[in-house]
């Protein structure tokens, strides 16, 4: 063909930076999970223990409201890094809640509707195919726990006042660490098994069998062979140690069995290693790969 | 009095040999899907799990060296109770009953099923009962076994209190229990897989219901299955911690209340689900 | 004529939320080869879903022979409906599939043997019978689900674009088939998008588009019909009414009315040619200024022409 006769041209305007790409994954995944009505209501009441701490703030440092209340707070009922444990802990499930109606969904659609073939062929790798999913689930997780868990901790350092703030500055810190671990393990062990099976309620119902099948499992194994190690399978009990940890409560004051319990450094490892299968997993099922007989 | 006469000539007219041959058919289909496909492994480890346990401690500890019936005995009620009743039974039967008819969903094979002359409410019927069977056999199966094991490795001390003492009666209790659970959360998952897309989700929510109906008033602890099975168990648990929210009986049934209770409830929600099955379309979009 | 031999639609209108599937659908499906006819997303399968029970309508009635669509035990006896799901049950072999949907109708071991052999014989694929259905090319699934709707000798035949991802052989075999069953006196009821592909053995024909069904009746009614579908033309000028005297009467304009603007003349035509011809004398005779000539209905025109043109495309 002549080359003047040549009028078909590829398309060669701007493109957005490649770095930005995994957002549009992101994006769409959003959008989809709030055109769900039931999603959204169900992101909004996570909020509501917050609003309740805050109003639990308010209460115990205005003598004025306890008084139209007719209630005395003592000082058992201090703001501290137990009570930011607790509260951040319950937040932590709100978000696992979140994160188990979101992620299935969310990976299943792209390999029932062929779309993984069809990103993966546009130049977008499977790192940031992952990272677009994963974002996803950490802006919601992030959204419930630690975003609101520094908001609460710049409140009380406002009404607390006397230094109280200097002396808890470390839960900045516990706060912080202790929602990307949250969302390290989450994102990654969810992603794992709903990419793994594919289908959305068998990955749903596997996940919810990791998080509450396994630790009965977990409790058999102790109670039969008359040990302790069976819990290193019982996942929230491991994160609860590391938890508290984090937020340096007392061993003998949480919430956690304080005989027999696990040494921390099985806590870590467990963890690490849930996260490092969940990665293996990921690398071994996430492939364009597609079998069709025409 | 004449609603009651139709009902009469319904039951004489009805082909019920008919029915039953498409029942059976019904059965023999899913009875397949649920025992050998690579798929259904799932259940296998899930309820002979507590069997290896329970195998390896035989091992550990040969003719009861290192162990004793009584605190075996609790151990293995307390293994009941909270291993299988609340968790491996309860998983088990969301698997199953929820995948009988969303399995067909996802599968896009359930159009064949409703362009049979089949009956719908057969269709739900048969796919519950073969859910049934399937998980009655597994969950049965690990239940024996583990008693046998439990009891076997203390060799005659064991089979003396099997056979001459209370142990043959809690075997029996325990399959009862079994079965009834299976009937009980099998109903429940049938009828929430044909209301929901994604049953799971308010399965998560039974869960928690089913744990912690104790605290709720007695009224509504009736609508909860663990209300009636934790009546049925044969060897009390002793309450020691947060385990004593979820032992200790407010207001005990009798066990012949507590299975045409059960019974009861159960038939209602299948019969919820065979209306439902009957609005049914069928449109398998990417859910 | 009873409705106990015809499939009829009465009123039907099937909405999925706010999407239209088809609506105000009024049919009366006699015996013989009927074909659905229409483009993508016209409402084929949504009627065909309608008279199996698959779907149910937002509105009106349905009936199969004169059995309610409610009624699965007595309709499927008589009906046979081949989708447009290219899916299994899991693991089945070609024998297994349609050997266990005879067993489910309640068919003894013997019979159901013999019928499935004789179905999956007609479809030509006994040779692969005993292979799975996962290993099957299209063309085979295609044909193995059709064995499947035919196997229990039923009177109403559903396929749902049944000559899809066939080679041309298969598909001559397969029209052959369908010929065949409506000259025994099923009601064969076949969908397509391409009008040429099934014109041939369709004893009526029904048009759809956008869920409405807009043509329906024996083929050559159809065909004339269509061919003497009036085209619509506007044409703006200076002296509308002058116009439209002169143009109507002519035997080829159907209609010639005032737009509703009072700028223009819209015009129904049943031969364009001749129109234009006459347009132009009239326009020197009387002197009247043309602003504007153009089809008002272009939409309409180039349907039909997709469906009963294209002689040569697929
Ligand atoms: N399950 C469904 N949910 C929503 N819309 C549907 C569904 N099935 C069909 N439709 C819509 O109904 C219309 C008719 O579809 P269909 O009957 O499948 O057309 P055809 O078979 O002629 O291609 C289309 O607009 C389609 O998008
Ligand atoms: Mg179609």
């Amino acid at each position: 063909m002549a080359v003047y006769k040549r009028t078909y041209k590829t398309y060669d305007g701007p493109l957005t930076p490649a770095w930005s790409r995994f957002g549009v994954v992101a994006r769409y995944s959003f959008s989809t999970l709030f055109k769900s009505r039931i999603f959204t209501i169900f992101t909004m009441l996570c909020f509501v223990p917050v609003f309740f701490a805050i109003a639990w703030m308010y209460v115990i440092h205005s003598p004025l409201v306890q008084q139209m209340l007719g209630v005395r707070m003592g000082s058992a009922l201090q703001i501290n890094n137990q009570w930011f444990s607790q509260l951040l802990w319950a937040q932590a499930w709100m978000g696992f809640m979140l994160a188990t109606a979101a992620t299935p969904g969310m990976v299943s659609r792209d390999f029932a509707n062929h779309a993984l073939q069809l990103y993966l062929c546009r130049p977008l790798s499977r790192l940031e195919y992952l990272v677009g999913k994963i974002s996803v689930i950490a802006v919601l997780l992030s959204a419930v726990t630690w975003i609101p868990g520094l908001l609460l901790f710049a409140l009380q350092a406002q009404l607390e006042s006397h230094g109280w703030a200097w002396d808890h500055l470390y839960l900045i810190g516990s706060i912080v660490l202790s929602g990307w671990l949250w969302i390290a393990v989450i994102s990654l062990l969810m992603l794992a098994l709903s990419v793994w099976v594919k289908w959305r309620i068998a990955a749903t119902g596997l996940i919810l069998g990791v998080f509450f099948l396994m630790p009965g499992f977990a409790e058999a194994f102790n109670a039969i062979l008359r040990t302790k190690w069976g819990r290193v399978f019982n996942l929230p009990y491991v994160l609860n140690l590391i938890w508290e940890q984090i937020y340096r409560v007392d061993p003998r004051f949480g919430h956690i069995n304080y005989i027999n319990r696990l040494p921390m450094w099985s806590a870590w490892a467990t963890v690490l290693t849930v996260c490092l299968i969940s990665a293996w997993l990921l690398n071994q099922k996430l492939k364009a790969r597609e079998v069709e007989r025409g | 009095m004449k609603q009651l006469e139709s009902l009469r000539t319904f039951l004489r007219e009805a082909p019920w040999h008919f029915w039953t041959t498409q029942l059976i058919a019904v059965m023999q289909i899913e009875l397949k899907k649920n025992f050998l496909r690579r798929r259904s492994i799932w259940i296998y480890l899930v309820a002979l799990a507590p069997v290896l346990l329970i195998g390896a401690h035989a091992i550990d500890s040969p003719m009861g060296r290192r162990c004793n019936i009584e605190e075996d005995t609790r151990i293995l009620a307390g293994i009941f109770q909270l291993f299988y009743l609340r968790l491996g039974i309860f998983f088990g039967c969301m698997g199953l009953f929820t995948w009988l008819f969303r399995g067909e969903i996802v599968e896009k094979s359930l159009h064949y099923y409703f362009l049979a002359p089949v009956r719908r409410e057969l269709l739900v019927v048969g796919k519950y009962l073969a859910g049934m069977m399937t998980a009655v056999f597994f969950f049965g199966l690990s239940i024996f076994l583990s008693f046998a094991l439990m009891y076997g490795h203390f060799g005659p001390a064991g089979k003396a209190y099997v056979f001459s003492g209370p142990g043959l009666g809690q075997l029996m209790s325990y399959m009862g229990v079994t079965v009834l659970a299976c009937v009980g959360y099998g109903s429940l998952f049938v009828a929430l897989s044909l209301v929901i897309k994604n049953p799971i989700l308010p399965g998560a929510a039974v869960l928690v219901w089913e744990t912690f109906h104790p605290v709720f008033p007695s009224m509504l602890q009736k609508l909860s299955i663990m209300f009636y099975l934790r009546q049925l168990c044969p060897v009390p648990l002793q309450p020691e911690g947060l385990l004593a929210l979820f032992t200790v009986i407010a207001e005990p049934v009798s066990p012949w209340l507590a299975v045409p209770g059960l019974l009861v409830l159960s038939t209602a929600i299948l019969v919820f689900a065979c209306m439902r099955i009957r609005k049914m379309e069928i449109s398998y979009l990417a859910d | 004529m009873t409705t106990n031999n015809r499939i009829v639609f009465e009123n039907v209108s099937k909405f999925y939320g706010e999407v239209l599937g088809v609506n105000r659908v009024n049919l009366s499906v006699p015996s013989g080869v009927t074909s659905l006819v229409g483009p993508n997303g016209s409402g084929k399968t949504t009627l065909m879903n309608l008279m199996t029970g698959l779907a149910r309508p937002t509105q009106g009635s349905i009936s199969v022979l004169g059995l309610s669509v409610d009624d699965p035990e007595e309709l499927f006896r008589r009906v046979g409906y081949c989708t447009q799901f290219d899916s299994f049950p899991k693991g089945v072999t070609g024998y297994e599939f349609v050997y266990q949907s005879l067993k489910l109708r309640g068919i003894a071991t013997n019979d159901a043997h013999r019928l499935a052999k004789e179905a999956i014989d007609r479809v030509n694929l006994w040779e692969v019978a005993h292979r799975k259905v996962a290993g099957y090319s299209k063309g085979m699934r295609q044909r193995i689900r059709l064995a499947q709707s035919i196997a229990h000798h039923p009177t109403v035949l559903v396929l749902d674009e049944p000559l899809n991802g066939l080679d041309p052989m298969a598909r001559a075999e397969s029209i052959a088939l369908f010929e065949a069953l409506g000259k025994e006196g099923l009601h064969v009821i076949i969908s397509s998008h391409v009008l040429h592909e099934v014109d041939k053995i369709s004893d009526q024909v029904v048009l759809m588009s956008y869920g409405y069904v807009i043509a329906e009746g024996e083929i050559h009614g159809v065909r004339n019909e269509v061919k003497e579908h009036p085209m619509q033309i506007l044409v703006r000028c200076s002296q509308p009414n002058l116009l439209a005297s002169r143009l109507f009467s002519q035997d080829h304009v159907v209609e010639a009315k005032l737009n509703h603007d009072g700028q223009g003349v819209l015009v129904r035509t049943l031969d364009a040619g001749e129109f234009y011809l006459l347009l132009n004398r009239v326009v020197l005779e009387e002197d009247i200024a043309l602003e504007a000539v153009a089809p008002a209905d272009d939409d309409v025109n180039s349907l039909y022409q997709y469906l009963i043109g294209g002689g040569g495309k697929v």
